[in-house]
């Protein structure tokens, strides 16, 4: 045994020089934090056109170039990213073309938003996810978005706040998930809509949109433009994009699938005759589809949604809102508006006959003995499906004041 | 002929490790490709079949004690056909210990490390359990109990934390396949349970008698759970279809993990745990077929074969498949066949029978 | 106790404490002459080219005397008390009374005012005595010599432990005289049951060694191998207790330390008590204690001290502090070198930021800092006090900033080894661990540098493995977390209320196994008995 050990060191030591297969400093990476894929046009062929926005995290960590990004890696002045756009056949091929001109290794572990461009979503998605699930770098929690224009345009933009536009979108889907019409959907759920085959994946939609406000700086410099989620889009069953769904079909949708998380809801209110608006906002949502089915053999759906509000707002108003029957009223006037915004929802998928719902699934889960005859045919019968829509709202709170400054208690002023 | 005695809870422990250790990797992937989000069902029905072997293990140990299965096989079917099958026996262990090897170093490379070659983690950790080996079975067994508690540590905290991602209506509707689908689904996740025969070899080494069965079943019960556990979850997350269609479902289960921005990318966690496990596993092989080798050839002593043996096993483990796909291939097709229906349950419940219809020798073959 | 320590200081201002009354087996035997000048002659040979030696003829009456002394070892005071008696306050007549041949022995018995005298015949153990620090006289006509225990060797006063100061607590430390720490341990523990046995050690250096351990508790195998072990030791000299340290000790390659040492007699007494020996050695303050467990290094005094709810806190957090010495720079380097992708968010720009602009591989910066504060530790150990200061200055404020401002490192690696250097003192008692920490430190940087995570696993289970492999004097060193033993967790990382332990640690103790019978504090629901007084008022 005495002999043994030195032979086992003696065998394992060459071994360790050898190592060091995978290393690679961190400097010597190419952080990409966001990358964007269309289709192009190559030779005759369609290909790919990917865009990558890739750190220089000398700047990004610092904030400013002025130190610490003058050494070796960066240059005096270079900007928080930099970008790099290639085309191929697939998307590997491209990021392989990029080996030319980046001095670094790509390196995608970082990635947080992939961006697709309106062009490569509507001939499908399915084959850009193959490099999104296979690759060991990626992860299933990075988001996804359709631009309705030049994908790899948004990556250029730089952002007026954030270091760049994708830090900027990563930290709308991260923190403003549910909030209005916007939706983060990452790479496991948008694959796990598509692995069903019934239901229809969905994906943000973001838009560079003209920056409403400008600092001289930003003048000086030209940039006028940010980045802003506008939506969503609906695809079909193969991952193709079918259209998108404007502001008020996404609230809609969101009060279904019980995403909703933040939402301000503005509704009229009618006082002697006098229009006033009350703002009120969403404390808490909760959807429920039930399905039967019905005498004709088609499913039909009820879906009851509960919301609890807080009165956030009330503009112009003149009453102090002590009456108990004008709380109701609101709740009354909000129920109808999430009725009409769910009902407009509903109606525009089953005109693009996109199952955004789960609707499908739901009678799946429900009702799985009838469900295999409903399977093969779910495309027909999804636009012919009944669905009707309750809604029961709560107003709670009204926050730390009676009535706005100024406004009467009925009655008493006069 | 081991100098070393374990405990009870030791051996149930070991076994445990050497239980979970594998079936985390693959069995999520190859259950949901067959029943999508059924899967957790299947890994709850194996563990009848793991109790069973469990069972017959400890059954046959009771009546040859002292023993180890290699050393009562010839009592029970008469020498040389005994012979026969403990050198089948010992082959299997030294197959299976060969797999393990292998499908750890595809795991490394896939995950972390991919332009390592496989040989090398193969050798390293051979070394690793050479170096286990020589300092007893005491030692490993001991070291195994406090490091079995991290690996279950870092497999619930990645069956727990990706909570926030999860949607449970994914798992609904509950037993949607046909029984007979779920059963024969059962029977591969069943083959990694049936693993717990390694008990045989490890039953005279025991300082005591008496709760082993107990404790077996107890472990056993604790992995259909752990492996239930892994597959709800990434099935709540990932979806039945996209289950099946990762490689490592556990491991992307582990990556989803992404909460306040500090518990996030804790996949690393999950990998040195699998490590260890798997370490444990190979070391628990290694043993099985070196004293199996020496009992069948009636050596006194087994610690000379360890070298040799570990040569050997990393020459089985290199050889043995060209990559994943052949190897996922193997144990979707062969390994219920290979494992459970003939060396897990099947042997060695005839064995029992076969040794309740003769009577007990008591002459401990020379 | 009081009275007992009381005893020991009253002695120390008479005669001093003094070695133990045993030396080494005479190797040849030479009876002592009834001629004094004969036995003056041989000694004055035996100790020929010595100038510290002192050989002081007198009278006492008629008889003449011959005592022996090293010069310097012997209680100047003491040594003149005796002289004094001998030579002015005996009459003449009352020597005369005894035979020639009984001289000493009536010496001995009638007239010398001290307490600690032997007869010897054998001229080969008076010159042992006299080596042993004693002083030594000889009668003229009388075949025996007397040895007289006067010593006073040069000695340190007893004060605060250096290694291992607390905040609570006794803060009485071992010295350098074994009698003394002997006396420390006995004073603390006054049971009968506390054996000692003396062995002397060192061929030239006659070093004597105490074993000490109690015999109800301690298991009697273990004695009987540390007896064994002790008696093979044959060597020339021993300087401190880390020689025999080193020669008794389970397994001889490992950086594990497999036998504790420790300055302070409360840890000893407590180590007794839980059945382990003590082995005490002239010239060391370190009192060795074993068998050794590896948690007793976590573990620090004053633990035992303060609220047991609290030690909870402190010692986990003593276990997160190892885990940072050992690992984190490992873990740092495999992270930036190998798993980036693992880095999480918020973290990967600052930390490749700062990495930008530094031109060497993260290894060798690790490495650089590593080996830097190694450094710092080593020349701070060694330098005189009063160029301590500079050095600190040096190492804190220039290296690391300088360090950082010349972009040779990065501040993220710089709080990496500091944080680092922090957690390897903060690990309790075992300064011996801190050693062994640094060495696995730089193990598993190497693993994780060439083979990231997978390399650092590899190195932290070869190391657990061969932990869990050490025995110290047969009891597994990493007892009771492997094997397991779930009755002995009340000492790990919660340390249960005094009035909990009810046990003694099962793999270590022999016969008395119950340590504490007290039952848990119940004090009346209703608390009647303070009802009762305030009743009264």
């Amino acid at each position: 045994m005495k002999r043994i050990i030195p032979a086992f060191f003696i065998m394992i030591l060459p071994l360790l020089l050898y190592g060091c297969w995978d290393r690679v400093e961190i400097n010597d990476l190419a952080l990409v934090v966001g990358d964007a894929h269309d289709q192009a046009e190559l030779a005759g062929k369609t290909g790919i056109e990917t865009t990558f926005q890739i750190a220089n995290p000398a700047v990004m960590s610092a904030g400013d170039s002025s130190s610490l990004g003058a050494g070796a890696g960066g240059r005096e002045g270079a900007g928080s990213f930099w970008t790099i756009r290639e085309t191929g056949e697939t998307i590997r091929e491209a990021v392989s073309k990029m080996n030319y001109r980046i001095p670094k290794q790509i390196f995608l572990g970082h990635e947080r938003v992939i961006i697709f461009g309106d062009k490569a979503a509507r001939s499908g998605l399915t084959p850009f996810f193959d490099r999104l699930t296979r690759s060991r770098e990626s992860r299933d929690t990075k988001f996804i978005a359709v631009s309705k224009g030049d994908p790899g345009k948004i990556l250029e933009q730089e952002s007026p706040i954030f270091q760049s536009t994708v830090l900027s979108l990563y930290n709308i889907f991260l923190t403003k998930d549910g909030w209005q019409g916007i939706m983060a959907v990452n790479m496991a759920d948008f694959v796990y809509r598509l692995s069903t085959g019934v239901t229809s994946p969905l994906a943000p939609v973001v838009e560079l949109v003209p920056q409403t406000s400008l600092t001289p700086k930003e003048k000086q410099a030209g940039n006028i433009n940010t980045v802003a989620v506008t939506g969503l889009a609906a695809f079909d069953t193969d991952g193709r994009l079918v259209d998108y769904l404007n502001e008020r079909e996404s609230m809609g949708l969101l009060w279904v699938m019980n995403r909703a998380k933040n939402r301000v809801l503005t509704i009229p209110h009618f006082i002697g005759g006098m229009e006033e608006l009350v703002s009120l906002n969403l404390v808490k949502a909760k959807s429920k589809i039930s399905v039967s089915i019905g005498d004709d053999g088609l499913p039909f759906f009820e879906i009851k949604t509960h919301v609890n509000f807080d009165l956030l707002e009330q503009f112009g108003g003149r009453r102090e809102i002590v009456d108990v029957g004008m709380i109701s009223d609101f709740e009354k006037t909000a129920g109808s508006k999430v009725i009409n915004e769910i009902e407009a929802a509903v109606k525009k998928s089953q005109q693009l006959n996109t199952d955004v719902f789960g609707l499908g699934e739901e009678v799946r889960r429900q009702h799985r003995r009838e469900w295999p005859q409903y399977k093969e045919h779910w495309k027909e019968i999804y636009p012919l499906v009944n669905v009707t829509v309750e809604c029961e709202t709560h107003i709670r709170n009204r926050e730390l004041s009676v009535g706005a400054p100024g406004s009467r208690t009925e009655g008493a002023g006069q | 002929m081991e100098p070393g005695k374990i405990s009870e809870r030791q051996l149930a422990l070991l076994i445990t490790t050497t239980l979970i250790s594998t079936v985390v990797f693959w069995m999520p992937q190859l259950g949901a490709r067959a029943v999508e989000q059924d899967v957790w069902i299947t890994a709850l029905a194996a563990t009848i079949w793991g109790i069973l072997s469990a069972l017959v293990i400890v059954a046959l140990a009771r009546r040859h004690p002292g023993l180890t299965l290699i050393e009562y096989l010839p009592l029970i079917l008469g020498k040389p056909l005994g012979k026969v099958f403990g050198g089948l026996y010992v082959f299997w262990f030294l197959f299976v210990g060969a797999i393990v090897i292998r499908e750890f170093a595809h795991f490394l490379n896939i995950t972390i490390m991919p332009k390592t070659p496989p040989a090398f983690f193969m050798v390293t950790i051979m070394a690793l359990c050479f170096y286990a080996l020589r300092g007893g079975l005491e030692v490993w067994a001991r070291v195994n109990e406090i490091l079995l508690f991290v690996v279950v540590v870092a497999m619930v905290a990645v069956i727990v934390l990706p909570y926030n991602h999860m949607d449970l209506s994914r798992l609904l509707p509950i037993a949607d396949h046909p029984p007979g689908l779920l059963i024969s689904t059962s029977l591969l996740s069943g083959s990694w349970r049936s693993e717990v025969i390694l008990a045989g070899m490890f039953i005279p080494a025991l300082s005591c008698f008496r709760h082993i069965s107990r404790n077996l079943i107890i472990s056993v019960v604790f992995i259909g759970f752990i492996v239930a556990g892994v597959e709800i979850s990434a099935v709540a997350v990932f979806g039945g279809v996209p289950t099946g269609q990762k490689e490592f479902p556990f491991f992307s289960l582990a990556r989803m993990i992404s909460l306040i921005r500090i518990f996030d990318r804790l996949e690393v966690l999950l990998v040195v745990a699998l490590l260890l496990g798997t370490f444990f596993k190979i070391c628990a092989f290694l043993y099985c077929s070196t004293l199996g080798v020496a009992q069948v050839f009636g050596f006194k002593e087994f610690q000379f074969l360890l070298l040799p043996l570990s040569v050997l096993l990393l020459a089985m483990s290199l050889n043995s498949f060209k990559g994943v796909p052949e190897l996922t291939d193997f144990l979707s097709n062969v390994w219920p066949g290979y494992g459970l229906l003939s060396f897990g349950l099947v042997i060695p419940l005839l064995l029992y029978l076969i040794a309740l219809f003769r009577p007990v020798r008591q002459v401990r073959e020379p | 106790m009081l009275h007992f320590l009381r005893s020991i200081n009253s002695k120390a201002k008479k005669g001093g404490p003094s070695g133990p009354r045993k030396i080494p087996p005479p190797r040849k035997f030479k009876e002592i002459s009834s001629n004094l000048a004969d036995n003056e002659a041989y000694l004055r040979q035996e100790f020929a080219n010595i100038s510290d030696i002192v050989f002081r003829r007198f009278y006492a009456g008629e008889v003449k005397f011959l005592a022996v002394w090293f010069d310097g070892l012997i209680n100047n005071r003491v040594s003149q008390d005796i002289f004094r008696a001998l030579m002015l306050d005996i009459p003449d007549k009352r020597l005369l009374e005894a035979p020639k041949e009984k001289r000493a022995d009536f010496i001995n018995l009638r007239l010398m005012p001290f307490y600690d005298t032997q007869k010897a015949i054998d001229l080969e153990e008076i010159k042992h005595w006299i080596l042993a620090s004693k002083m030594v006289l000889l009668v003229d006509g009388c075949p025996s010599g007397l040895m007289i225990d006067a010593e006073n060797r040069p000695q340190r006063p007893i004060s605060e432990p250096i290694v291992e100061p607390t905040v609570l607590g006794p803060h009485d430390g071992f010295v350098e005289n074994i009698r003394v720490n002997t006396a420390l341990i006995r004073s603390r523990l006054g049971d009968a049951m506390l054996k000692s046995e003396d062995y002397i050690i060192g061929r030239r250096t006659s070093t004597p060694v105490t074993l000490m351990y109690v015999a109800d508790i301690a298991n009697p195998g273990i004695i009987e191998e540390a007896r064994r072990r002790i008696s093979r030791i044959d060597i020339d000299g021993v300087l401190d207790s880390s020689y025999i340290k080193e020669m008794i000790q389970d397994r001889v390659f490992t950086v594990f330390p497999l036998i504790k040492g420790t300055e302070r007699p409360d840890i000893v007494v407590a180590d007794l008590l839980e059945g382990r020996f003590a082995l005490v050695v002239d010239g060391s303050p370190q009192v060795l204690t074993a068998p050794s467990i590896f948690i007793e290094f976590l573990q620090a005094t004053d633990d035992y001290y303060i609220n047991p709810m609290v030690v909870w806190f402190i010692r986990s957090l003593r276990y997160l502090a190892i885990f940072i010495a050992t690992n984190l720079v490992g873990l740092y380097v495999a992270l930036i070198t190998y798993h980036q992708e693992m880095i999480p968010i918020p973290l990967v720009f600052s930390i490749a930021g700062t990495r930008e602009i530094v031109p060497f591989p993260v290894f060798f910066d690790a490495l650089f800092l590593l080996i830097v504060f190694e450094l710092l530790w080593e020349s701070s150990i060694r330098l005189p006090r009063v160029v301590g200061a500079a050095i600190n200055i040096v190492g804190a404020l220039i290296l690391g900033e300088a360090a950082v401002q010349s972009s040779l490192v990065s501040p993220t690696l710089v709080i990496v080894i500091a944080v680092t250097a922090v957690a390897n003192f903060a690990l309790g008692s075992g300064y011996d661990l801190a050693l062994a920490v640094r060495i696995i430190r730089l193990a598993i940087l190497a693993a994780g540098g060439i083979l990231g995570f997978y390399g650092i696993a590899l190195v932290s289970l070869f190391f657990l493995l061969h932990m869990a492999g050490l025995r110290s004097f047969g009891v597994p060193y990493f007892e009771p977390l492997a094997p397991l033993i779930s009755k002995e967790m009340k000492d790990t990382i919660y340390r249960a209320p005094h009035w909990d332990f009810n046990e003694r640690p099962a793999l270590i103790a022999g016969k008395d196994t119950t340590r504490d019978n007290t039952p848990p504090p119940a004090p009346p629901a209703n608390n009647s008995f303070f009802n009762a007084r305030s009743k009264k008022r």
